[in-house]
């Protein structure tokens, strides 16, 4: 199947009102059958040119292009939409935005309906499209009770009931947890292999989907810097140019060994294969090297839940007999799939909730009794979208606003100000509208305003969803900075990964429970436990943990702290 | 009361008699009901009007929700007792001088500001009862079948879906809000504008971009406003929907004649 199916020639697109083009003369193309990765950090133009390969620019969203792109060698500009849509057609980011019914049914229903079939053809391409993403026993639910990784499939199968040759997927897995995250994969998978559609998936975290794809395409600043198979790509590029799977890092870093060869694994498995005889051969390890776990600090308890339950009024128990210390200092994340309770519990810490049974104590005093306005003074919580935290235009009017409706003086206005840009690194951007910074700025702006009543611990509902790794990893790290200033950092996430290279310790929730709590390393050994919130260790903490009958502690958690203690390099 | 909007607009999924009726039923008790409420204004018979879209509502299993019915009706409802009693000339119940002129709060008045409240909370009721137990894609459907446009009933449908979703984004910044120290649901009338007006931004903000993924949705689902679409959702009429068809023709019918025989008019040739 070499036919090309899509061939995007000296593409160039500026949106209106800007000066810089989303894409500079990109060139490519894709063979029918195909299952393209298109990846990059933000900014990288990886959105726009989905949106050109679907047809959606320009015909539906206006941008100035130069160049085309041909499907099955037409333009796209010159297919009437009935007739593109069942060529090519586009899943997006956020799954809620794209449906539109009460019920999945009706939401399969409508594309069919409006390209006005026969009743009969429309039941069967919809349960058609509903059996291959896995939700035909759920064709009669209301939308709204589906999981976040559900109602992504959802929005696949309204498109393939429609039944495009290509699938233009836009991060349709950045948002989810990793339950979602392996459902919505598994579906796009079957779709390429199994029934012969042409995938181009647009995502910045490759860990997970590397190993589906045959081709992969990296694009930075609107322009195309690699393409080719991603065995190939992956190790040939620059580091930091996209975020490599923690696989790829260990063996670009291991390249200069003879004992590995050429060889380029790019999923666990492949690295075990030469990892197990390469230890095998060596008797001995090293010094065992731990990575340097930092004690948690527990002598000045800041956040004390005590058999916190809660009840939301529908009835639904969020939460079920929440125990749990925070000392002054501590890094800690809590982790868990959606639903499992993390945001509520979260929301009870800053007053937004009351517990129904139990209580919390934040600083001495107890939540039920104070406002979330007055506990803003003890305890910082930013929320998770950053579109919803902005009130101010600018980026010193944000900050300055809870100072100011709590009626400080300007002098000291001005000064937590000042101080807030510092520690957030906003320094310049003073007078900067707000709502025109980029995502990872807006989410900058959203912590110092959070912290501008001069709270010490702060609470972060998902920091680093639907961000690219270099701009999760620029919170983190900025998270990390304050940690060291003495603040006590609570974040709830699903990325264990990053959770796992920053937090020292971790609280994990099952459907309302607490299934475990310790420092990080030891929770990421309860693989079992991990596997029923379908939660998976980072793939350096398997491989440490499938080479542990070769003496290799099985606690890696970064890929810098696997080589130091296997020393590896230094034979 | 954001809360309260929710759940007013809101299809209530359930397995009662009324969710079970043919759409053009429920819209013709919902029609009803309406017009009932404007053919009276005597507050007796505006409070049967009311008397029998709460009785819908009560049947439709709606009653759970009495609190946030409350809490959109009853402002409503005494607004306009206290505007009308100050309406009318008629024998005073008192007066009050202020720097302009004299305002007096008649009988007249309040019977008639009565009657207009319950009038307004007919409709909020009948209203509520139509969204309550109809799915928005047969509100959708019925409209076609009436011969409105389709564009016209897919945005009434996506319009009710859509507002549901910016409440929900509204309730999020409110606790953004909170976490600030605006307190949103405290303070006099200013703060409390004040308050709203500082979410109309990220609200918009926040729609912004799902307005923009929806329109990208309808092209990618081949929706054309303009053209014809079919419906695989079907209605039909079983025997109960007439019997409750004929029962409702007979009770607008009866409003109608004691209408005509001068009956519930309190105020001749005023609505």
């Amino acid at each position: 199947m070499n036919n090309p199916k899509i061939d995007v020639s000296h593409l160039t697109c500026n949106y209106v009102g800007t000066t810089l083009p989303s894409l500079r003369d990109v060139s490519f193309t894709i063979n029918e059958g195909d299952f393209a990765i298109l990846t990059g950090h933000q900014g990288s133009g990886i959105s726009t040119l989905c949106y050109c390969l679907a047809g959606i620019i320009p015909s539906h969203i206006y941008a100035r292009l130069e160049g085309r792109v041909t499907i099955d060698g037409r333009d796209t500009t010159s297919y009437p939409t009935a007739e593109l849509v069942r060529k090519v057609a586009i899943v997006l980011q956020v799954p809620e935005n794209q449906l539109l019914f009460l019920t999945v049914q009706d939401e399969v229903f409508f594309g069919l309906e409006n390209l006005c079939l026969p009743r009969e053809e429309i039941v069967k391409s919809a349960e058609e499209a509903l059996n291959i993403v896995g939700l035909s026993e759920y064709k009669n639910r209301p939308v709204s009770t589906l999981s976040g990784g559900q109602k992504q499939r959802l929005a696949l199968a309204a498109i393939l009931a429609m039944k495009p040759e290509i699938l233009v997927l836009d991060q349709p897995v950045a948002g989810l947890d990793p339950i979602g995250r392996t459902q919505v994969l598994a579906s796009v998978k079957k779709l390429n292999k199994d029934h012969g559609i042409t995938v181009v998936l647009a995502e910045k975290r490759l860990d997970d989907i590397v190993h589906l794809a045959n081709r992969i395409i990296v694009l930075k600043n609107g322009e195309i810097v690699a393409e080719g198979k991603p065995r190939e790509v992956l190790y040939q590029l620059d580091p930091g140019t996209v975020h490599n799977p923690q696989v790829v890092r260990l063996f670009k870093e291991c390249s200069k060994l003879a004992s590995f060869g050429a060889a380029r694994p790019i999923t666990v498995d492949e690295g075990l294969e030469l990892l197990i005889p390469y230890f095998e051969q060596r008797k001995h390890v090293g010094t065992m090297y731990e990575e340097k776990a930092e004690e948690a600090q527990r002598a000045d308890i800041v956040i004390d839940v005590e058999r916190l339950s809660y009840s939301y009024p529908n009835g639904v128990q969020a939460l079920k007999q929440i125990d749990f210390e925070i000392g002054r200092g501590e890094f800690v994340s809590i982790i868990g799939q959606n639903g499992s309770g993390k945001s509520t519990l979260a929301k009870n810490l800053n007053g937004l909730l009351k517990p129904t049974t139990g209580r919390v104590i934040i600083n001495g005093t107890d939540t039920r009794n104070r406002t979330p306005g007055e506990l803003a003074h003890v305890i910082a919580y930013v929320f998770q979208n950053p579109d919803h935290q902005i009130l101010e235009k600018s980026v010193k009017d944000e900050i300055a606003l809870a100072p100011k409706v709590a009626g400080l003086s300007e002098n000291e206005i001005n000064k937590i100000v000042a101080e807030n840009m510092d520690r957030l690194k906003l320094e310049g951007l003073d007078e900067e509208d707000t709502f025109f910074l980029s995502r990872g700025l807006r989410q900058r702006v959203a912590i110092a305003a959070a912290l501008s009543l001069g709270s010490e611990i702060i609470v972060l509902d998902e920091p680093t969803t639907g961000q690219g790794s270099s701009e999760a990893e620029d919170v983190m790290t900025l998270l990390k900075n304050l940690n060291k200033k003495g603040y006590t950092i609570l974040i709830v996430t699903h990325d264990i990964s990053l959770a796992a290279e920053y937090a020292s310790r971790f609280v994990v929730l099952h459907e309302g429970c607490k299934i475990a709590d310790g420092p990080s390393r030891a929770v990421l050994q309860e693989t079992s436990l991990l596997r029923r919130t379908f939660v998976e260790p980072p793939q350096i903490t398997r491989i440490s943990q499938r080479l542990q009958p070769y003496g290799v502690r099985p606690d890696a958690v970064t890929v810098a702290g696997f080589l130091n203690q296997t020393q590896i390099l230094d034979v | 009361m954001t809360e309260a909007l929710q759940v007013a607009g809101h299809y209530a999924e359930a397995n009662t008699f009324v969710h079970r009726l043919d759409p053009r039923t429920k819209m013709l008790l919902m029609l009803s009901v309406i017009l009932s409420a404007f053919l009276f204004n005597h507050p007796l018979f505006t409070f049967s009007v009311f008397l029998f879209a709460f009785c819908l509502w009560a049947l439709s299993g709606l009653l759970k929700f009495w609190k946030y019915f409350l809490m959109v009706t009853a402002p409503a409802a005494i607004f306009s007792v206290v505007m009308w009693s100050f309406y009318f000339q008629d024998h005073a119940i008192f007066t009050i001088q202020t720097m302009l002129a004299p305002i007096t709060m008649t009988w007249l008045g309040v019977q008639y500001g009565t009657a207009a409240g319950f009038r307004l909370a007919s409709i909020i009721l009948g209203s509520a009862f139509f969204i309550g137990t109809t799915a928005p894609e047969d509100i959708s459907l019925v409209l076609t079948k009436l011969k409105v446009p389709q564009v016209v009933g897919f945005l009434f449908t996506s319009t009710l879906l859509t507002i549901e979703t910016i409440i929900s984004d509204a309730l999020t910044i409110l606790d953004v809000m909170r976490t600030r120290g605006i307190e949103v649901d405290k303070g006099g009338i200013v703060q409390r504008t004040k308050a709203a007006v500082r979410l109309i931004v990220p609200l918009l903000f926040a729609s912004m971009k799902r307005v923009n993924d929806l329109s990208i949705v309808l092209v990618e689902r081949a929706y054309d406003p303009r053209g014809k679409r079919t419906f695989v959702r079907d209605m039909a009429f079983r025997p109960t929907d007439y019997v409750v068809m004929v029962l409702t023709m007979a009770f607008l019918i009866s409003c109608v004649s004691l209408r005509l025989m001068g009956y519930g008019v309190l105020v001749p040739y005023k609505i």
